[in-house]
């Protein structure tokens, strides 16, 4: 005998049962006796019922108080013939009819769950890549430091930016857990430390880029191009590693929140820049001569050059 | 009760005065009788309010009533002529209107007019005396009423821009376009400003006769475009003074390893400081050199001021990493200009590149602003670092408040070039 499935949804739409019968007479309604309970104060007792007739499956209303109802017209009826896939309403609830040979839609093809990544996860790879952090970090600390300050002073900041990573890796590691059963951990850890370690030269080199061409601007854009860069990496493989979001999404998802983050700096940068600033404003940073600084043009040529700064817009 | 009151008076008397004011004598007192009615308070009434928003003080020197006063005090006329009005009030309290009829914002000086002529007036003298003669200056300090001070003439400033008296008495708020007279009634100089203690300072006599000369030529008319006239005497003075400069051969003195422009004509003071602190790292040593002179333009713009000053960094075996941070620290912030507001200038522009200055690599920033209700007049800020050492370097900062152009540009080589890697 071919089996009936009845599905049962909600106000808000949320699937409440699924069941398949065998039988010739499905009741539904309130009352316990019924084969479909339906917990909605708005369904009678005794509400419907689905009988096999000749022709097919029937959907009868018993007398309810609120009818029965066809989803798509909101026409009220006695009694309809029913097909596979039809929606009714009782209720507040909607119900769901389909016969066991309702087509189904193609399987959707998942990402097949990628292996952990041997070396990233091993300890002593991810101890390196956090003594290497801290390392980084304190010495930074110390450069940027003008008074002989005590190594715990200098570690601290070492140790902040290794909070920073546990922090973010746990977050990773906690949507991971929900979505992909998976935490992953150690991978995580990896791969923040990894970002954390590159960004560091990166703004160096910008900063160096800045000074060795006089710009601001340059040291601006290469710092944001290096971070947009790194960060996008950051987060696809957070993404891949903790999310089923198929490549193409991950890079969308990557793409829309860095550029996002970028242009909230932008903006900020701009917002907090008085339009009338008393001092000269511009790109300060010396670089210690490793690479010998160009020789630079004669006095007399750099004051030609320099004779466009005498330009201003007409506001007289 | 007379004798309670001689003896209530004598009490007075012995009371210690723990002023440094010099003893009122009866000369003094005679030279008050004869002309406080020439002096007058100068206010500058809000009319928004109705209440006086500068006090200063003025006197009358011909039969026309022409009286003179500082620019400073009659500055908001000038530049919010719809936002004030200018009143004096005579020694018996008649108040009147007036207007300006020349400024001198250079030496600080103000002709303004009253319609209501009046008879009493003072006469110039000159004012070049001999040091230590008694002068008296007259005003209305803080408001308190007409005054009489005693004090000495101690000569011409000789370390300034623009001729100024040296006059040791006490010269307050509220009296300043005052006179300050000799013995025989005669104005010597227009009292302008104070450095405190004693320490006060006039305006030469004949530069009110120059102004005055302009008045006369004028017919009495008051310019109508009081910009023009502060921007024509803005350039002509520097022409005086910045060519000269460029001119003068520079007296040089050693920074570090460097010679650098010193104390390049009198006006010019320097200042110099170091570190001395325990476990240090790195030794700085600092100098500014600045002209003391200030031109006060309006309450939101002073100009006609330099400043130069130099770092010399040395590294005490800091990795030249650090070192640079530390050194980039000090390159980072430019000198703070508060002279001027939103309304008066424009926003800096810069040019930076790398300059060969004596031989090696310099970074050099060359920012200016300009300003913005007078022609060809900027101010500018030179920058540079030496960038060719990994344990030491100077840096160096020229600032140049009001210069055109063509003047900036020579004044910044002049500099640059006068700096030297000593032999």
């Amino acid at each position: 005998m071919a089996k009936i499935i009845v599905a049962l949804f909600n106000t808000q739409g949320h699937r409440l049962e699924y069941k398949s019968f065998e039988q010739s007479e499905i009741n539904i309604g309130r009352a316990f006796h019924n084969d479909v309970i339906v917990t909605d104060p708005f369904v009678s007792p005794h509400h419907c019922q689905l009988t096999r007739a000749e022709k097919g499956w029937v959907l009868i209303d018993c007398g309810s108080e609120n009818g029965v109802y066809i989803r798509k017209t909101l026409e009220r009826f006695e009694e309809r013939c029913v097909e596979s896939g039809d929606e009714f309403i009782i209720g507040e609830s909607r119900l769901c009819v389909y016969f066991e040979d309702h087509p189904l839609a193609p399987t959707k093809v998942c990402q097949a769950p990628t292996p952990n990544s041997k070396t990233l996860s091993r300890p002593f790879m991810i101890g390196f890549l956090l003594l290497l952090v801290f390392w980084i970090y304190t010495i930074d600390a110390h450069l940027v430091s003008i008074k002989n300050l005590s190594f715990v002073k200098k570690s601290l900041t070492g140790v902040g930016a290794l909070i920073g990573i546990l922090i973010w890796a746990g977050g990773w590691a906690f949507i991971g857990q929900l979505i992909k059963h998976r935490a992953r951990f150690m991978e995580q850890i990896s791969v923040a430390s990894i970002f954390t370690i590159l960004s560091l030269p990166l703004k160096q080199v910008s900063t160096y880029l800045g000074f060795r061409f006089s710009s601001m601007a340059l040291e601006g854009l290469c710092s944001s191009l290096f971070f947009g860069i790194v960060f996008a990496w950051l987060l696809i493989r957070n993404l891949s590693l903790s999310t089923r979001l198929s490549l193409k999404k991950q890079r969308v998802a990557t793409a829309f929140i860095t550029i996002a983050i970028m242009s909230i700096g932008a903006l900020s940068y701009f917002a907090d820049t008085a339009e009338f600033r008393s001092s000269p404003s511009y790109f300060g940073t010396l670089k210690a001569p490793y690479i010998p600084p160009p020789r630079g043009g004669s006095i007399d040529a750099f004051m030609k050059e320099g004779t466009s700064i005498y330009s201003f817009e007409n506001h007289k | 009760m007379k004798k309670l009151l001689l003896i209530l008076t004598l009490f007075f008397l012995s009371v210690p005065s723990y002023s440094y004011s010099a003893e009122i004598t009866d000369e003094a007192q005679a030279l008050y009788q004869a002309h406080q009615k020439s002096v007058y308070q100068i206010q500058v009434i809000d009319l928004a309010t109705g209440k006086k928003t500068t006090i200063g003080s003025g006197f009358q020197f011909s039969d026309q009533g022409h009286i003179a006063t500082n620019y400073h005090v009659v500055s908001n006329i000038i530049h919010w002529p719809e936002r004030f009005r200018l009143e004096y009030v005579r020694h018996d309290g008649e108040i009147g209107e007036l207007d300006v009829l020349h400024i001198d914002v250079i030496h600080d000086l103000a002709i303004v007019h009253s319609k209501d002529s009046y008879e009493f007036f003072l006469g110039f003298a000159d004012s070049n005396l001999e040091k230590g003669t008694r002068i008296f200056s007259m005003g209305n300090p803080y408001d308190l009423g007409m005054t009489i001070i005693e004090g000495t003439y101690n000569g011409l400033m000789e370390n300034s821009l623009y001729r100024k008296i040296l006059f040791s008495g006490s010269i307050n708020s509220g009296m300043s376009g005052g006179p300050s007279i000799n013995r025989d009634g005669k104005v010597i100089g227009i009292n302008v400003s104070t450095a405190g203690n004693q320490v006060s300072f006039l305006v030469p006599v004949e530069y009110l006769k120059e102004s005055y000369q302009y008045i006369v030529q004028r017919e009495g008319q008051a310019p109508s475009d009081w910009y023009k006239v502060i921007d024509e005497q803005l350039n002509a003075n520097q022409t005086q003074y910045i060519d000269k400069l460029l001119a003068s051969d520079w007296e040089v003195m050693p920074v570090g390893e460097l010679t650098v422009p010193g104390e390049i004509l009198n006006v010019f003071k320097c200042w110099g400081n170091s570190t001395d602190i325990e476990d240090k790292v790195f030794d700085y040593a600092y100098i500014s050199c600045s002209s003391d002179d200030n031109l006060f333009i309006s309450d939101s713009l002073i100009t006609g001021k330099i400043i130069y000053k130099y770092n010399w960094v040395t590294s005490l075996k800091m990795w030249p990493i650090r070192y640079y941070n530390l050194y980039s620290s000090y390159f980072a912030y430019p000198h703070a200009y508060d002279n001027a507001g939103e309304e008066d200038v424009t926003n800096f522009q810069c040019h930076s590149d790398f300059v060969n200055i004596d031989g090696t690599s310099w970074k050099v920033v060359y920012c200016v602003r300009e300003y913005k209700k007078y022609e060809n007049l900027y101010d500018i800020n030179l920058s540079i670092a030496s960038v060719s050492e990994k344990d030491k370097g100077l840096l160096a900062e020229l600032v140049v408040l009001g210069i055109n152009q063509q003047r900036a540009n020579l004044f910044a080589t002049k500099f640059l070039k006068t700096i030297q890697w000593q032999k």
